[in-house]
């Protein structure tokens, strides 16, 4: 535990050294008297924020944070089932695919206003644009992991008579489920953008909406402290994302830079935003 | 390998294809029309939609204009920065080593939340969008770009070394060219970032540009002019990302995922 912590400190000690000295410019830079008609909030008025308003910055959280999880859920369900159906029938996916990956390229917060007019100024259509979102980042992974089965595994999965379910249970599900966590790791993230750009639109409640509004206020500390537990959020989501891979694929061991290079290749796989 | 006739077939019948995607999505639009007879305000024909596009043609141009100046230039910003800062670190591992977890935290952060604090640094011009724009388009290039120069072969960094004197020279021609697979496709993924970036900021606030439009329309209830603007953008996103690809094809034509290129797409493995 102690030498866990101890490497822990030794790859990221420096960085928040240095995180740690740029605070401190900013907060003295803050306090010269050129800057500070500029009206630039130094981080004591933002860690002042956080602690005034921190029952606010809680509540509208759990609102995003819950837009953000049930729309990134019904993705990963919904890009799942489709990546086994396009598996399953390759003629289906030699059909849909072109439409598939325009819809991956084409920019999906744009129909956010339209979602809104449909359907109100709801939770409903913030869940809708982080499912869609998040949806195909799942779906194309999940289908590039599915189709990955090397030739050796299935030679050996038809020496053991695997067939139908069982085959995709012990074989293609196990063998697929890095690509499929690491497309999950990549749709978190979209998601909380999708929520969030979505209450930038049109809100009363949820972390977007108080930075909007904080925004319009030129209320500059709210904003700040708005925005860092936004940024808090996401990195919370996306850690509870790889805690699951930690626990669900225990020997696919990913060293740091594979974990980089896998990182690039999930994000060409998921498509924009 | 396959013929040149062969790819050209899955070329004519990916393109069948994607028509008949099209032709479904608009059958469906009517069947909905058809079976509920929502308001026209609310959910317009497919008819209506192409009518209210050819009575706007004009400010739908200038406004794709505008958002395609702010994404091209925001594109360009983030490209030339996260090059830089790549090359940067990477000849400088102590930087690197200072840096890269910092950019591994960044860019898993909404970056996004940022467009209105800078909207208020900047304006509510085109600039506040160009550097939003490249804001969130940086970090897919940054991180490639890194990725990129880090991922060589030993053996061909060994021949390299022998053959290329200077730090320089043996970037130039060594670690930039192997690193331009990466480059690239973190590139494609940029655009897509940047288009998201401009149109998020006009959501914000804007006078102009396509994401204005969308607002406006919204605000007006005319739900036909609002889906014409969204299909404009998300034709002009496909266009801008196809062309970054054809650079990936004509730059590296030698790279593995070009050669395999036509092969995959028509096994729908994608990208």
């Amino acid at each position: 535990m102690l030498r866990r912590a101890r490497a822990l400190w030794n790859s990221n000690g420096r960085s928040l050294g240095a995180v740690l000295v740029i605070l401190l410019l900013w907060e003295l830079a803050c306090r010269l008297p050129p800057i500070q008609s500029l009206g630039l909030p130094s981080p004591e008025a933002t860690a002042n924020g956080l602690i005034a308003r921190w029952q606010i910055l809680v509540s509208h959280g759990a609102i995003t944070g819950y837009e953000t999880l049930v729309g990134f859920l019904v993705a990963l369900a919904g890009g799942l089932s489709g990546a086994v159906v396009l598996s399953l029938s390759p003629r289906l996916a030699a059909a849909l695919w072109p439409t598939i990956l325009f819809l991956q390229i084409m920019p999906k917060v744009a129909i956010a206003p339209l979602l809104l007019l449909w359907l109100g100024f709801g939770l409903l259509p913030k869940v809708i644009i982080a499912f869609l979102i998040s949806f195909f980042p799942i779906l194309a992974n999940a289908y590039a992991g599915l189709q990955s089965v090397d030739e050796e595994t299935n030679e050996l999965a038809r020496s053991m008579h695997a067939a139908g379910v069982r085959y995709f249970l012990y074989f293609t599900l196990p063998q697929a489920l890095p690509r499929i966590l690491s497309g999950a790791r990549i749709a978190i993230t979209f998601a909380v953008v999708g929520a969030v750009v979505a209450e930038f639109i049109g809100a009363d409640k949820g972390l977007g909406y108080l930075v909007i509004l904080s925004a319009r206020n030129l209320d500059m500390g709210l904003m700040l402290a708005a925005i860092f537990t936004l940024t808090c959020l996401g990195v919370g989501l996306y850690g509870l994302v790889s805690l699951a891979e930690h626990y669900l694929i225990p020997w696919h061991i990913s060293r740091r830079r594979a974990e980089m290079r896998d990182l690039s290749e999930t994000r060409a796989t998921a498509g924009g935003l | 390998m396959r013929s040149k006739r062969v790819m050209a077939d899955r070329g004519i019948a990916n393109f069948l294809y994607s028509l008949a995607g099209v032709a479904g999505f608009v059958a469906l639009w009517y069947a909905v029309e058809w079976l509920w007879h929502p308001p026209e305000f609310l959910f317009p024909t497919p008819s209506a939609v192409f009518q209210s596009t050819k009575d706007n043609a004009a400010s739908l141009i200038y406004n794709s204009w505008i958002t395609g100046y702010e994404v091209l230039l925001g594109f360009l910003l983030a490209c030339v920065t996260g090059v830089g800062v790549a090359i940067l670190i990477h000849l400088w591992p102590r930087l690197g080593k200072l840096l890269w977890p910092a950019v591994l935290f960044a860019q898993i952060t909404p970056q996004i939340a940022f467009a209105p604090l800078l909207i208020m640094w900047f304006g509510i011009g085109l600039v506040s969008k160009i550097v939003i724009a490249a804001l969130i388009a940086f970090f897919p290039i940054l991180v490639n770009t890194y990725v990129g120069l880090q991922a060589i072969d030993e053996a061909a960094e060994d021949l390299a070394r022998c053959m290329l004197a200077g730090r320089f020279r043996y970037l130039l021609e060594f670690e930039l060219p192997n690193a331009l697979p990466h480059i690239l496709s973190g590139m494609k993924i940029a655009m897509t970032y940047a288009v998201v970036g401009a149109v998020v900021a006009e959501f914000i606030s804007s006078n102009n540009g396509l994401g204005n439009m969308i607002l406006v329309a919204n605000g007006a209830l005319d739900a036909a002019s609002c889906i014409s603007s969204v299909i404009l953008l998300s034709l002009m996103g496909g266009a801008l990302f196809g062309t970054v690809a054809v650079f990936e094809r004509l730059l590296i034509p030698w790279h593995i995922s070009q050669r395999r290129q036509t092969v995959r797409s028509s096994e729908a493995v994608g990208n």
